[in-house]
């Protein structure tokens, strides 16, 4: 786990333009690392009842309790059984930590803005709402992932909902 | 009062307005007791009340001497001469006083909120001269004075010293009017004989270290209230030698003169003098020095003032007895206590040498950095003072602490139940193991007590609450508090305040209703609110319980359909009616009082108690009164729970909702035609709950009788749960599910085993709700 204290010793500065990549279901994408606090491997996930969806359940984080979601649920992709490979991306916003499970971490890469293209403006709906941009690199495309609406966008109208 | 000589930093005022915010918490419910003894002769326990009311204005008036307030220091002054006259008559000060006194706490409030702003309470000069006018005029009728009511008043307010000190020369002339008893001597020569104690000891180590600053301080204080008191029962001659030993003192401390031996020789004789007078005094005799006189001279001699300085006292006093005591009475030869006060504390930072440090701890104790010495201290009382020992803690040190210990707490285990040492035969490690965790369990029970703090801080804001609402209702209405002791997590408490404000308000202008009405009715003209706490259900209960006229169930629906919250033909539950009370804008007043009437007040009730997650529950009697109950979880408490395992998971139930558990056998189980299985306990029967149906889960047992049944109670629902195992019982810290997923109907928390999974806490009363909600659902649907 290098790599994460590697993210932590960065500054404000240096995390600009850094993304952290990952796939899922063989696709690339990519959440800035200023979110992130921790990549862990899969834990052992205590479900909530009457909690249906992406929202997989809850993992003990050194004695903290956060939510974790299933990115490929969230996007309406199959389930995949959970392997070695599989990590649980802990980020942090609007003062709450959630974990997103992703299928397996890739590396942090240099995006710069001009390397990030606006998301393609064919199809609003569906999971594209989530994407912030796209990333080109020499020889693939990342999808950025605008962290807060795919946590917030449908959990806040629940969360309002409830309240 | 000088300037502020000192920058201050934000810290100390903080500390200063903190301080005395928790002065007046104590001090406001105190003064309220006064209502409950108007009638009663009891000296001893006016007197005990007032002194700690007294103490209070004291001490305010010597931090915020220190800190340069001046118009704090002056209505603290003002307050504390007032209460003065009572301790020393041991009356209890009629109700308008009270309300007054009340008065001068909240625009004490004020000003400590303008200097926690602002950094000074300049912008209540203009009411804190009006206060000032105030107590001027009650302390006046108190001694005895037919007011002039159009005394002026400007000049007063700044020289506040000077009418205290008239005062006390003062009751010289108007002793004869006041009845001193037996018991109001015994008191004096109590406090006299600890006071020239204190004093000479103080006078024994000024001769040696002359320089000691708090030996003088003390030693002025002391013979300061020896004066006041002695003045006051009119022992005119120990009034006199102790006024002269004042000014001298005050000079020293002033540093206008040095200590030396022969003003420690003469102050000695002083209290010779004094203490044999104290004797006379307490054999029943009259008090008078023989050789007044001469210790008279020999105190002028060392203070370097010619001795026809001493005609002005007779001069003085013939002043005042004109009644136009607010002449500043040369001022300059006053004591001012102020200027003493501030003192010791800011001596303080220059560390006297600390040999003299340890004697003076010896003989007198101040121990917190802000004076307190108060200076008539009552030695009376013999009790000893029941000293706070607190420090403040950033909350979010306090959270992390919190965290860390958890976290301890299970890494503890993760090592001792490590798999690799299964099998082992590890005598000595388990030893080891066992006292380690005993430790890491006080560990943890003691950083989660540091949170709790027990709810009688703000119960007792709700004795001055009642005590205003009495007044401006003009109904009568006593206050029951219980349970005062239950602990609940700060930060909870502070967030139960404003919602127990508004339900007492309530209680007070629509539950509880006029004499004339309630004598009607058969019952007693006082109506009563109690206001109680306990445990219950792993959540802490506030109950507000009145005795006045309940909620009208009709007067409700009619404003609910005019209000068209409602139409008129909703059948509503009782329950459902009473919610309805709690709709922004609903209020049955028919007009708006200024207590309450405009629908606000519920509606802050219930989305307070929301953002807590607590609950809400009314139970009404018409006519007999109303109980609402005030549910609050603990978000960070510890509750004993039973583990209980289901499937793979295990699951925590609060152990207050379980009533029983049993293996249930084949002949007291039943089906009935809606499949619902129905357990059969001695008469009663109880529905059983299958909790891995109800959480999708893959149960080890399907059949109920090789399973456990845990018998849930919640309210009045009953239920049985049927779950694999038990695995003992467990104190569990609480965690809050993360906001993220918010409220998950039947589950109050989860906590975390020692192996590190995450158990659910099973929450007993939604658990049933969802249960109900289900059933109908199958039966709407069949």
């Amino acid at each position: 786990m290098s790599e994460e204290s590697e993210l932590l010793n960065l500054s404000e500065d240096t995390q600009e333009g850094k993304f952290l990549t990952f796939k899922i279901n063989n696709e690339d994408y990519g959440i800035s690392i200023r979110f992130i606090t921790e990549i862990i491997g899969i834990q052992k996930i205590t479900p909530l009842p009457d909690l249906d969806g992406c929202v997989k359940g809850v993992i003990n984080l050194r004695g903290r309790v956060i939510p974790v979601i299933d990115v490929r649920i969230k996007f309406g992709l199959n389930e995949l059984e959970y392997h070695d490979r599989t990590c649980i991306i802990v980020v942090n916003i609007q003062d709450k930590s959630v974990g997103l499970i992703i299928d397996e971490v890739a590396e942090v890469a240099n995006i710069p803005a001009s390397l990030i293209d606006p998301p393609p403006n064919i199809n609003h709906g569906g999971s594209s709402r989530y994407i912030e941009g796209m990333g080109k690199l020499e020889n693939q495309v990342v999808i950025l992932l605008d962290v807060n609406k795919l946590l917030f966008e449908a959990e806040l109208e629940q969360i309002n909902q409830v309240g | 009062m000088s300037d502020n000589i000192f920058s201050f930093d934000d810290e100390l005022l903080d500390d200063f307005v903190n301080d005395s915010r928790d002065l007046l918490d104590e001090v406001e419910p105190t003064l309220l007791q006064f209502k409950s003894l108007q009638n009663t002769q009891d000296s001893d326990e006016n007197f005990q009340i007032l002194n700690t009311v007294f103490r209070l204005f004291h001490s305010l008036k010597g931090s915020a001497g220190f800190l340069g307030f001046d118009n704090l220091v002056n209505v603290a002054h003002e307050a504390e001469t007032l209460l003065d006259l009572y301790r020393s008559s041991k009356q209890a000060p009629p109700m308008d006083q009270v309300d007054l006194l009340c008065l001068t706490c909240d625009l004490v409030r004020q000003m400590l909120a303008s200097i926690k702003t602002d950094g000074n309470e300049q912008s209540h000069e203009e009411s804190a001269n009006k206060q000032i006018v105030q107590l001027e005029k009650a302390i006046r009728i108190t001694q005895g004075h037919e007011v002039e009511e159009t005394i002026e008043v400007t000049e007063i307010t700044i020289g506040s010293e000077a009418p205290s000190q008239d005062s006390q020369l003062q009751e010289d002339t108007f002793q004869f009017q006041m009845e001193i008893t037996p018991e109001m001597i015994e008191v004096f020569v109590q406090e006299a004989d600890d006071t020239l104690k204190i004093f000479e000891a103080d006078i024994l180590i000024l001769n040696q270290f002359p320089d000691s600053e708090d030996c003088i301080q003390e030693a002025f204080r002391e013979i300061h209230s020896m004066k006041g008191n002695a003045g006051f029962l009119g022992y005119k001659d120990v009034e006199r030698v102790s006024h002269k030993a004042e000014n001298l003192l005050e000079d020293i401390a002033e540093k206008n003169k040095v200590m030396n031996e022969e003003i420690c020789e003469v102050l000695l004789e002083v209290s010779d003098i004094l203490k044999a007078q104290v004797v006379l005094i307490s054999n029943g005799e009259d008090s008078k020095i023989d050789n007044l006189q001469a210790i008279l001279d020999k105190l002028d001699r060392v203070s370097g003032i010619e001795p026809q300085n001493s005609i002005q006292e007779p001069i003085k006093e013939d002043i005042t007895s004109k009644t136009s005591i607010h002449e500043p009475v040369n001022e300059d030869n006053e004591p001012s206590f102020e200027k003493a006060i501030e003192k010791p504390s800011s001596s303080k930072q220059n560390v006297p040498a600390p040999a003299i440090e340890s004697i003076v701890e010896k003989t007198s104790v101040t121990e917190k950095p802000v004076p307190k010495k108060p200076k008539p201290k009552p030695k009376g009382n013999t009790k000893t003072e029941v000293k706070r020992q607190d420090i403040r803690v950033d909350l979010a040190k306090l959270d992390q602490l919190i965290d860390l210990v958890g976290e301890l707490v299970i890494a503890e285990a993760m090592v001792i139940n490590n798999p690799d040492l299964k099998g082992l035969d590890l005598e000595n490690f388990e030893k080891a193991a066992r006292h380690l965790s005993k430790i890491s369990r006080d560990l943890q029970d003691t950083t989660l007590s540091i949170r709790m703090v027990p709810v009688a801080a703000t119960f007792k804001k709700m004795i001055r609450l009642v005590h205003d609402l009495e007044r401006k209702s003009h109904k009568k209405i006593q206050l029951l508090l219980s349970g005062e002791e239950t602990e609940i997590d700060k930060t909870l408490i502070e967030q139960v305040s404003d919602p127990l404000v508004h339900i007492i308000r309530n209680s007070a202008d629509h539950g509880i209703q006029t004499p004339e009405e309630r004598r009607s009715h058969g019952k007693s003209e006082t109506g009563t609110i109690s206001l109680s706490a306990k445990h219950e259900e792993g959540e802490v209960w506030i109950i507000v319980e009145d005795d006045g006229q309940g909620l009208n169930r009709n007067k409700i629906l009619q404003k609910a359909i005019e209000k068209d919250v409602i139409s008129a033909d909703d059948q509503l539950s009782d329950h459902e009616v009473w919610q309805l009370v709690f709709e922004p804008g609903f209020s049955t007043a028919d007009q708006v009082s200024d207590i309450s009437g405009r629908g606000v007040g519920m509606d802050v009730v219930r989305r307070n108690i929301e953002k807590l997650k607590g609950k809400i529950e009314i139970q009404n009697s018409p006519g007999v009164g109303c109980k609402m109950i005030l549910k609050i979880p603990l978000t960070l408490a510890i509750i004993e729970g039973m583990l209980v395992e289901v499937g793979s998971r295990y699951y925590t139930v609060p152990l207050l909702s379980i009533r029983e558990s049993l293996k249930p056998t084949k002949d007291n189980i039943h089906i009935n035609p809606d499949g619902q299985e129905i357990l059969s306990l001695r008469d009663s029967l109880i529905p059983i709950v299958r909790l891995h149906k109800l959480h999708k889960l893959e149960a080890k047992y399907d059949k109920l009788e090789d399973g456990i049944l845990v018998i849930v109670e919640s309210r009045k629902d009953i239920y049985a749960l049927f779950v694999d195992a038990l695995h003992g019982q467990h104190q569990t810290v609480i965690k809050p599910l993360s906001d993220y997923v918010g409220d998950i109907r039947g589950v109050s928390g989860c906590t975390i085993l020692g192996n590190g999974d995450i158990s659910l806490i099973l929450d007993a009363s939604t658990l049933i709700q969802i249960i109900q909600q289900d059933f109908q659902h199958t039966r709407s649907s069949t």
